[in-house]
């Protein structure tokens, strides 16, 4: 074939401007450490790496949503263990002291104990976590007892998502940890800091029989609590396999993102050096290709 | 060749077209719509946990805004985009007349110099050859020469740009309608304006024209239906809900709002939530601080398959469009490639017959060089003859 001046000089320079474009691509791919700078550079991988950073963003979210319930359970199980050491200390404050061995003076003194007691009971029903009275239902800000007992909270359930389209209650709804419900109202029972109140009356007034009528209110009060605290327990352990999951998945995830996104340093050492000794070899040819003509031989 | 031309101008001129979208879509940017929508979710996440939280319903609102903002720069970095491509048009337009003007000129000029003689004015039909390749690379032309030597050129739907020593002149004007720029060709002074926007059937000006009418309409069409189907499905879920205190037992309220003509451009956060945060509904019962119920009925949003005619999530539409530029940017590079290799070829042909080849040349210098020498040679050799001859009549 014919080959021209212009020829020879086209060839050279689409030869070298393939070689240096190839070594700059990868270069730039060592230099990012990524492989996908541009949207272009691979479509497909691109796609996926939207949808993964959006799916590891979202599980870190869900495993802040699953240790902020856990939280949030937590104080809770730590009040109604609180309440229900209360109840069992009242329990035995009032078996001993319907003991007719002792005298009113020790009932008194007994009284003024289980007064502490019902305080604490009222305090720890008015639990808060991070701002928000947790026995209270959706009325976080209000407190659940007032002094003398009463539930001023609501039956609000809250729930929490903790994975797609999986919600978890949060809280226990404690109306009826705190109150009698008209069932247990119509075979007698009373509300919890009522329950207390019997036997320090009891207490107060030296009368053994309300002492031991009490006595028995506060063993229901005391089963109450213990369902309830089995409860708070179920919740957990559901937010702790949850978690372990999401931990699981997160890790998968990124694991597939990195191999997307991210250049595998060995190739990339690899195929720059491969380019750039193209890229200095094609230098070298282009300059004897352009050197030589007869014009030289004849000087 | 000149057909091949037009195929180069048509590929490169979208892929350098196309070229300029990435940076809207690009996975290093942290502020993609994708992101903010995320980030705007994880935030929504947050209020579920503290709905009673000023703090908290203040980074909803502000991670609302920065979503808001980010279908907002969207569409006005594709519009802006949409505007340069007009330019590039009418700059184009202006290019072709130049040309167009010139190959008349040059028409006009060769006639003249070829009349009454056998020989072609070579050097000025180069000339000619030369802009017509440039005008095939920017549209679809085609042309016969006239027994003048004169060419005439048509272009898209036959449109007559030049006739020996007449050319029409090409323009972009503004659509009345659209905003958009129209091409419209006249061929001459005080002639109707033609449009041939829709004729184009190759060159840089259809490639132009196809991604400002097809790719980044398309593009504004789904970010635009994004933002529309993220503020419906949100402030369906939203009005069922309750605010906090002044809002605590009031209900019906908008958490976006937006014009549909022009979703993405014009979406933004209610007057009510930006002044004040209270309003954000989180709950299903009135004066109810801690109720998260609407809350997490809005976080089944980001699963929810709402786009793409209920196939897929926002995040899952925006990932499948960009993934579709992609494919499309790499499909107009390698069509590049190709055109090229291909007007490479037919160029390297071209070149093969009617280029200067040094070593050619060279040779045939020594062959002219070695022919004068022994002309010389005879014509010493005869001198010295007749010199004999002479010298035997003495």
């Amino acid at each position: 074939m014919r080959i021209s001046e212009k020829q020879r000089y086209e060839i050279t320079n689409t030869r070298v401007e393939g070689a240096r474009s190839t070594n700059a691509t990868v270069l730039e791919r060592l230099s990012t450490l990524r492989n996908i700078n541009r949207i272009s550079d691979d479509p497909i991988g691109t796609g996926k790496v939207v949808r993964g950073r959006d799916r590891i963003k979202n599980l870190e979210q869900l495993q802040k949503n699953i240790e902020f319930a856990k939280g949030y359970l937590e104080r809770t199980e730590t009040a109604v263990v609180g309440i229900s050491e209360n109840l069992m200390r009242a329990k035995e404050l009032s078996v001993n002291l319907a003991n007719a061995t002792f005298d009113g003076d020790s009932r008194a003194a007994a009284g003024r104990e289980l007064g502490e007691l019902i305080n604490d009971v009222v305090a720890l029903g008015n639990t808060a976590f991070a701002n928000r009275y947790v026995f209270s239902g959706y009325r976080t800000q209000t407190p659940t007892l007032s002094a003398d007992g009463e539930f001023l909270g609501d039956d609000g359930a809250i729930f929490l998502q903790i994975d797609d389209g999986n919600y978890r209650q949060l809280n226990v709804q404690a109306r009826y940890l705190f109150e009698a419900d008209p069932e247990e109202q119509e075979k007698g029972h009373f509300n919890m800091i009522d329950a207390l109140g019997i036997i320090n009356d009891g207490f107060k007034t030296n009368d053994v029989d309300a002492i031991r009528k009490g006595m028995d209110e506060l063993d229901f009060q005391i089963e109450k609590t213990t369902s309830y605290h089995a409860t708070i327990g179920s919740l957990h352990n559901a937010l702790e396999s949850a978690l372990k999951a999401h931990e699981l998945d997160e890790d998968l995830s990124r694991q597939e993102l990195s191999k997307v996104e991210e250049i595998d340093m060995f190739k990339a050492t690899a195929d720059f050096h491969r380019t750039e000794s193209i890229l200095q070899s094609t230098l070298l040819a282009s300059n004897k290709m352009l050197q030589p003509s007869l014009l030289n031989f004849l000087q | 060749m000149n057909l091949s031309k037009t195929d180069v101008g048509r590929s490169s001129g979208r892929y350098e077209a196309l070229q300029g979208l990435e940076s809207i879509y690009s996975p290093e940017m942290a502020a993609s719509v994708s992101d903010q929508m995320t980030n705007f979710f994880n935030a929504l996440h947050e209020l579920s946990s503290h709905p009673e939280e000023a703090p908290v319903r203040g980074n909803v609102r502000e991670a609302s805004k920065d979503l808001v903002s980010s279908f907002n720069r969207v569409d006005a970095n594709l519009e802006r985009h949409m505007n340069d491509i007009n330019q590039k048009i009418d700059s184009e337009a202006k290019d072709i007349s130049a040309i167009l003007s010139k190959v008349a000129t040059l028409n006009s000029s060769i006639a003249s110099m070829e009349v009454g003689s056998a020989a072609e004015a070579n050097d000025l039909r180069d000339q000619r050859d030369v802009l017509v390749r440039q005008l095939s690379e920017k549209i679809n032309i085609g042309y016969y020469t006239n027994e003048h030597g004169m060419l005439c050129i048509r272009g898209p739907g036959q449109s007559l740009l030049v006739d020996g020593k007449m050319a029409a002149s090409m323009h972009a004007t503004q659509n009345g309608e659209t905003g958009q720029y129209d091409l419209v060709v006249i061929a001459q002074d005080g002639n109707m304006p033609r449009k041939i926007s829709h004729d184009l059937q190759g060159g840089k000006l259809q490639s132009l024209y196809d991604v400002r009418d097809n790719v980044i309409m398309d593009l504004r069409r789904r970010n635009n239906e994004m933002a529309a189907t993220l503020a419906d499905h949100f402030n369906a879920v939203h009005r069922e809900g309750y605010g906090l205190k002044d809002f605590g037992a009031m209900r019906g309220r908008d958490f976006f709002e937006y014009d549909a003509s022009q979703a993405a451009r014009s979406i933004k956060v209610t007057d009510l939530v930006m002044e004040n945060t209270d309003a954000i509904s989180a709950g299903a019962t009135p004066n109810a601080p801690g109720d998260n119920i609407i809350i997490n009925e809005l976080l089944r949003l980001r699963s929810a398959k709402v786009m793409d005619g209920g196939r897929a999530t926002f995040t899952e539409d925006y990932s499948n469009y960009v993934s579709l530029l992609g494919i499309e940017i790499s499909r107009a590079n390698n069509q590049l490639e190709a055109d090229n290799v291909i007007f490479g070829d037919l160029s390297s042909k071209r070149e093969a017959i009617s280029g200067v080849s040094l070593d050619e040349e060279a040779v045939n210098l020594l062959k002219w060089q070695t022919a004068f020498a022994a002309s010389s040679k005879v014509i010493t050799t005869t001198d010295e003859m007749l010199e004999t001859v002479l010298s035997l009549k003495r």
